[in-house]
């Protein structure tokens, strides 16, 4: 699943490119272009090279973690997708995590759960829950998330009420979910569901 | 399960393939602009584009090479092209269905590509649990060392990670000398007797040996097979026409497996004419040679040692002192070209002492090798250079 090192050394080469050198070229070109085309694609990239954790320590000194979570507040929806998609990616790591809520991480995402894309909820949700740390619960499982969530749980989407069920069930406690669903039956305030989720 | 399938889900459909990437950064195959999180992944995959000609178990199969397939079932509603269909197969385990996923995602398959895509719409809330869990568990090994590597030199973090990765290129200077210089120490020290390289011995004569498919320096006689014997009033000093050549050949073949070289019919027309006298092969110059190819299978099953006293009977004794005396003067001459035309078993055995006497006592690396290679036989590397040069 993962690479390892030798795995990357005898990919290389002697005289390639290196996987610290490679991932400085992209963030470079990022900065560098001005077509979407290709900030999408080098976003995309880098969210994929997020997977592994073997990379964590490049991106963390090319300061990638940042680029994610600027991205998310991008009017290009296909940049939020794969900012949100990075930094799902590389949240479950302590020091990746810490650095995230440091910068604000927790609100950014949490406007992401009202994305129109499908994708990105979900990669929110789940960021949600790989950031949940003793300190940041209280600010994960406010009200209006919860909330969000319980309407999630009734979605038709069986992805979405998965993660839904998931989230309320495994990072909320029992109150939190009775005082949000006292809340919703009067009044629909806070975070708006997605629009429905086949959409091209 | 899952929603119904009414419409195709955006996951499912094949993006297109992203043409305008830089060089640099354009990978091996061609691929869409998409990013795979482990919400995008699941144990569930979904097959389109599979022909509608029973092949189930054979799609089956081939998944199943990458994991334990749980379950499958063919979904007859799926919208799916004319004459295709769309399996839905479920894994035991999330890193099977990603390696299937890769692999035979583009597949040609029995007439039809494949287009394989996760589908986790089937997961029920506690498959989403247990993947997620199972990714926490997965990044926490992973990073778990590195975070104690990290503790423990806290100062110098920032520096000395590069080093502990130890990656191939790093932006950073400080590696890379200290790499370079691993390198070297790590070599081992060359010995100095391998950088002086020491004089070849001469290289063997090319014309003792018989552009045969197979080479041999002995000159043991063969037979036709492992059980074959000496005929009865057969005397291997002495020069016998060989009947065949071709049967040589074939014989070669069936030769024992236990020896190194390779046998073959030594014919040399240039013999010199230490060897035995009188035998004069089909026309070719000098000397004779004996060689009918018979080796009868006491002899080949004791090749690695001398023949046993008295196993060629009296006469031969003496002819083989006298051969030694012979021998040791032309030393060199013999061990170069140990075939001599004189089919003597006894002179070979001689002969091949001599040769691995002369090579235990050399000690280089090359001619260690050969050493190790053959049993009681030497030098065959040479004469399986030779043969292809010779005429």
């Amino acid at each position: 699943m993962f690479s390892s090192q030798e795995y990357l050394e005898k990919k290389t080469g002697q005289s390639g490119v290196g996987r610290l050198q490679y991932l400085q070229s992209l963030v470079t070109e990022f900065q560098d272009t001005d077509k979407e085309d290709c900030k999408e694609q080098v976003l995309a990239n880098l969210a994929n090279f997020a997977y592994d954790p073997i990379n964590y320590e490049h991106l963390r000194k090319l300061n990638v973690i940042d680029m994610f979570l600027d991205s998310l507040t991008e009017e290009n929806e296909r940049l939020v997708e794969f900012g949100i998609g990075g930094l799902c990616n590389l949240a479950l790591d302590k020091q990746n995590k810490e650095h995230i809520l440091a910068n604000g991480g927790v609100d950014l995402v949490i406007q992401c759960l009202s994305s129109r894309n499908e994708e990105t909820v979900l990669n929110a949700i789940t960021t949600l829950m790989f950031l949940t740390t003793p300190a940041s619960k209280p600010a994960i499982t406010r009200l209006s998330v919860v909330e969000c969530m319980l309407r999630f749980q009734l979605s038709k989407n069986s992805r979405l009420s998965n993660l839904a069920t998931v989230f309320l069930e495994d990072y909320c406690s029992r109150q939190q979910v009775e005082e949000a669903r006292q809340a919703q039956t009067g009044d629909a305030v806070g975070i708006s569901l997605p629009a429905e989720p086949q959409q091209t | 399960m899952a929603a119904p399938m009414d419409k195709v889900a955006d996951h499912h459909k094949q993006k297109q393939i992203c043409a305008s990437r830089p060089a640099y950064r354009q990978g091996r195959r061609d691929r869409a602009v998409k990013v795979y999180t482990v919400n995008q992944e699941s144990r569930y995959l979904l097959v389109q584009g599979v022909p509608a000609i029973g092949v189930s178990e054979d799609l089956v199969k081939r998944f199943a090479l990458y994991g334990a397939v749980q379950e499958y079932r063919i979904l007859h509603e799926y919208p799916a092209e004319e004459f295709t269909q769309a399996y839905w197969v479920k894994f035991d385990r999330l890193q099977a269905a990603r390696v299937a996923k890769r692999k035979l995602d583009e597949y040609s398959f029995f007439g039809g590509v494949l287009h394989v895509s996760y589908a986790p719409e089937f997961e029920t809330v506690d498959d989403t649990r247990e993947k997620l869990g199972e990714r926490r568990i997965l990044i926490a090994n992973k990073t778990r060392g590195k975070d104690q590597r990290v503790k423990q030199q806290p100062v110098s973090s920032q520096q000395e990670r590069p080093k502990v990765q130890a990656s191939t290129s790093t932006s950073t200077l400080q590696t890379e000398p200290s790499r370079a210089t691993n390198y070297q120490e790590g070599f081992p020290p060359v010995p100095s007797e391998v950088e002086t390289f020491p004089a070849l011995p001469a290289p063997p004569q090319y014309q003792w040996y018989h552009p045969a498919q197979h080479q041999s320096q002995w000159d043991i006689p063969k037979v036709a097979s492992k059980q074959g014997v000496f005929p009865v009033d057969y005397d291997a000093r002495l020069s016998v026409h060989t009947p065949n050549r071709n049967q040589s050949n074939r014989t070669n073949k069936t030769l024992p497996d236990n020896q190194d070289e390779d046998y073959g019919p030594l014919i040399g027309p240039h013999l010199p004419s230490k060897d035995q006298s009188g035998d004069s092969q089909e026309g070719a110059a000098g000397e004779a040679v004996v060689r009918p190819d018979l080796v009868p299978r006491q002899v080949m099953a004791g090749r690695k040692r001398p023949a046993p006293p008295g196993f060629f009977g009296e006469a031969l004794e003496e002819e083989k002192d006298s051969k030694e005396k012979d021998e040791d003067g032309d030393e060199v001459q013999k061990t170069s070209c140990p075939d001599t035309g004189s089919s003597s078993m006894n002179r070979t055995a001689v002969i091949v002492r001599q040769k691995m006497r002369q090579i235990s006592q050399t000690r280089t690396l090359s001619s260690s090798s050969r050493s190790s290679k053959s049993g009681s036989s030497s030098s065959s590397g040479s004469s399986k250079d030779t043969t292809r040069r010779r005429i």
